[in-house]
């Protein structure tokens, strides 16, 4: 049988330039800029003030709420400013700036080994929030909510992502390739927080190298297994990855626990052990750094807050980009400066010499679209409703249901921006929403 | 920067940050192209002239999209070559003995009409250059009816088809070709034929799979335009499924369902039910209509089964118009036409499930 999911697109990879370069520490700079809301969520408030001492894997943010994630120092040094400072979302957010001391120096009860065996599901839960985990995928959904399923939807299985389906990105196969057992150990971690029954390590077939070494990695885990899939994007996108691996589908406007499954991305599973097994909170990602104007494409492990310009000193440019993309280049988000930190959701960052034209003309319903969308729904008619600004009809035909893949967009050959009308549309539907609720009350 | 790059002029804007390259003019032209050894074979069938019918209906549907358009002070778009199509199409489904104003005023009305009006390419309802045919068979209906088709040319492959097919009666190879078509002759009843076998009044299956027969000038080698037709399969332009259910249906109906057509009586040999089938979609205008123009994309379903039912409404249609009806031979024109204009409810119908949805 072959494991994949419906509709779908197939760009070029553009993996080459960085598949086979092996993963380089790239030095924490000399000053970094770490924000509060890195995640889906609560911004963390602030825990230090401008003038205290911070040592490395220090607390500088608590947890917002349930739903938000803390922040932690990614190198010792001292804190210049807690002020608003340009994110990858192109807005201002709180964040923390700090003064590297260069002398890496860790807080007490940090980088130290713990026995994991012991460890039940809340501790691991708990672990999960004080080590600030996030999916590390580009979502940014923190990841002890996601391990705190209620009692009423059990888990049976744990999909372990290493899809990576995004063009240009290697991150997650470096990863996969040279440190297999970080992400097996933390596997079996979130499992076990989640009482889940079995893993299923998930990866395309692009990457038969990274497949070897995890099915090595898998073969210590009784409960585990590693499945090939197709290379055709969005093979990572949680819902796709589902279908393809079970053949199960979301509940529309559900989640995965809805269907037993737990999702989480080969980075964040390796994170989770680092917090386990060393009490390391996410202080650094790896981050493919690539693109047809990168000069010296890399794979790079980067402190959390270190600034592209920085990152982009030691690539170099081949050209002027046209276009700095944080993420893949299907889903991420253009940036207007490159005075923008790395976050805990930047799998990559990737510079584009040329840029798709901004004039679009009338649907002619070549249905490549309706081919392309791997929820099924009908972007050319969504597309046509929007464009008239007609919200409600183009919510009749699941609108909501999107999940912003961009496949529609991508292969329109009118060239029409369906999937940036449908986030305003989604956005103006919310807000309306929100009103209501203003209103009703 | 170090580097001394200019970074001020980054571009920002939401994803996806890449485009697949085929864009609207790219179909359109491969299109053109799928066309273009049905059209070159016409022009070689029927002569010069016939070229001057295709090159005026082409030359007139770009000029009337260009002065519409500079007219409305909107960008001139004829390079999409989505009005070329449409030109080529009228100049296809025309016969080669049409005046040189019927290309023109079928290209100028499918156009302006069948497309501009209603806002141009992708908001027209029916295909632009049915319109274009529809409205000049019904103003110039002596000229654009079956009953004056041409003869053929004594070209050297219709004279070795028809040697070989008539080898033994002794009748002189190419002047058995009629001046009605099969299919006008079916309509009426008539195909009984006077020496006790009607098929031998006509080319054989296999002429009309070549092309070397009477009829519309882009229409008759259903080789070529399944060669054509094929080749957008594979590009996906269209789904092989509408040719197949239009012209299976139409075989199968054709074949089996209209026996009371023949007269019957001890003279008379009726056709069998494999020729009967084989004329009805080799002989005329299905085979251009199933792959280009029951496949055009504005105006059909946008989903596959919608596709399927459209394809199957077209052959019902032409079915009907052809064997039921009295005295119309062709039918594919306006089954399609018919068809486009149920699109909206079958695409209303023949939504895709939603991921996650249970259908309602």
């Amino acid at each position: 049988m072959r494991l994949t999911f419906s509709g779908g697109v197939h760009p070029r990879e553009a993996k080459d330039a960085t598949k086979a370069l092996p993963i380089e520490a790239f030095e924490a700079p000399q000053v970094l800029v770490v924000p509060l809301l890195q995640h889906i969520g609560a911004p963390a408030r602030a825990a230090v003030k401008a003038g205290d001492k911070v040592a490395k894997g220090e607390t500088i943010g608590e947890p917002g709420g349930f739903i938000s994630a803390a922040v932690h120092a990614p190198v010792s040094g001292t804190v210049s400013a807690v002020e608003p400072r340009l994110g990858p979302g192109g807005r201002k957010i709180m964040a923390v700036v700090i003064e590297n001391d260069g002398e890496d120096r860790w807080a007490d009860g940090t980088n130290v080994k713990r026995d994991t065996s012991s460890l039940d599901a809340d501790t691991i839960r708990n672990i999960a929030s004080d080590a600030g985990l996030v999916g590390m995928g580009g979502a940014a959904f923190p990841t002890h909510v996601k391990l705190s399923p209620p009692d009423n939807k059990p888990i049976e299985l744990l999909l372990v992502n290493g899809a990576e389906c995004e063009p240009f990105l290697t991150a997650d196969h470096r990863l996969m390739l040279e440190e297999p057992e970080r992400i097996a150990f933390g596997a079996q971690l979130a499992a076990r927080a989640v009482s889940a029954a079995r893993i299923i390590f998930a990866l395309e077939d692009n990457k038969p190298d990274a497949a070897e070494t995890l099915e090595k990695a898998a073969s210590k885990i009784p409960s585990a297994t590693v499945v090939t899939l197709p290379t055709r994007y969005p093979q990572g996108a949680e819902k796709q990855l589902i279908e393809a691996v079970t053949g199960r589908q979301v509940p529309s406007g559900g989640l995965p626990m809805d269907v037993g499954v737990l999702v989480q991305n080969v980075g964040t599973c390796a994170a989770l052990q680092d917090a386990c097994a060393f009490n390391v909170p996410l202080i650094e990602r790896i981050t493919t750094v690539t693109g047809p104007s990168a000069g010296r494409p890399a794979n790079l492990r980067v402190r959390i807050g270190t600034l592209y310009e920085a990152l982009f000193e030691r690539v170099g440019f081949a050209g002027a980009p046209r276009r700095i993309v944080m993420g893949g280049p299907m889903m991420g988000m253009a940036q207007g400066s490159v005075e923008v930190p790395v976050t805990k959701g930047t799998s990559g960052i990737v510079l584009l010499d040329s840029v798709p034209g901004d004039v679009w003309r009338a649907c002619i319903r070549c249905g490549k679209c309706v081919r392309a969308c791997p929820v099924s729904i009908v972007p050319s008619q969504i597309s046509v409703f929007l464009e008239r600004g007609y919200v409600d009809e183009a919510n009749e035909i699941d609108m909501l249901d999107c999940i912003e893949c961009g496949c529609c967009t991508y292969v329109c050959p009118a060239r029409r921006p369906i999937v940036n009308w449908i986030k305003a549309g989604k956005a103006e539907l919310a807000e309306r929403r929100a009103r209501e609720r203003e209103g009703a009350k | 920067m170090s580097q001394g790059e200019d970074l001020s002029r980054l571009s920002v804007a939401t994803s996806p940050h890449i485009r697949e390259e085929e864009d609207i003019s790219a179909i359109m032209w491969w299109v053109v192209a799928a066309l273009t050894p049905a059209a070159l074979f016409g022009v070689w069938n029927f002569g010069w002239y016939a070229a001057a019918v295709v090159v005026v209906a082409v030359v007139s549907a770009a000029v009337a999209e260009a002065l519409w358009q500079r007219i409305c002070g909107t960008a001139v778009m004829i390079s999409d070559g989505s009005a070329v199509v449409t030109g080529l199409l009228v100049g296809l489904v025309l016969p080669p003995s049409v005046p040189l104003y019927v290309p023109m005023v079928a290209s100028g009305v499918g156009v302006l009409i069948g497309k501009q009006l209603f806002g141009g390419l992708g908001c027209n309802i029916w295909n632009p250059a049915l319109v274009g045919r529809a409205f000049v068979q019904i103003a110039y209906p002596q000229h654009v009816t079956l009953s004056v088709w041409p003869v053929l040319r004594g070209s050297s492959l219709s004279r070795v088809l028809q040697d070989v097919r008539h080898a033994g009666d002794g009748s002189a190879a190419h002047e058995v070709v009629l001046g009605a078509t099969p299919l006008a002759e079916q309509a009426v009843g008539s195909l009984a034929a006077t020496d006790g076998v009607a098929e031998a009044m006509y080319p054989s299956v296999w002429a009309l799979f070549l092309g070397n027969i009477p009829g519309s000038i882009g229409e008759t080698s259903a080789l070529l335009l399944l060669i054509g037709g094929l080749f957008l399969i594979w590009k996906g332009y269209i789904n092989w499924k509408v040719p197949a259910v239009f012209l299976g249906t139409l075989f199968l109906f054709a074949a089996f369902v209209p026996t009371w057509k023949i007269p019957t009586g001890e003279d008379i040999v009726a056709p069998s039910w494999w020729f009967f089938g084989m004329y009805q979609i080799f002989a005329g205008g299905a085979v251009i209509g199933a792959f280009f123009m029951a496949t055009d994309m504005v105006t059909t379903p946008i989903t596959s089964s919608g596709q399927v039912i459209f394809a199957l409404g077209c052959a019902l249609i032409t079915a009907l118009i052809r064997l039921v009806g009295h005295g119309f031979p062709e039918g594919v024109a306006y089954s399609i036409l018919l068809m486009n204009t149920a699109t909206p409810v079958i695409d209303r119908y023949t939504r895709p499930r939603t991921y996650g949805t249970v259908k309602k």
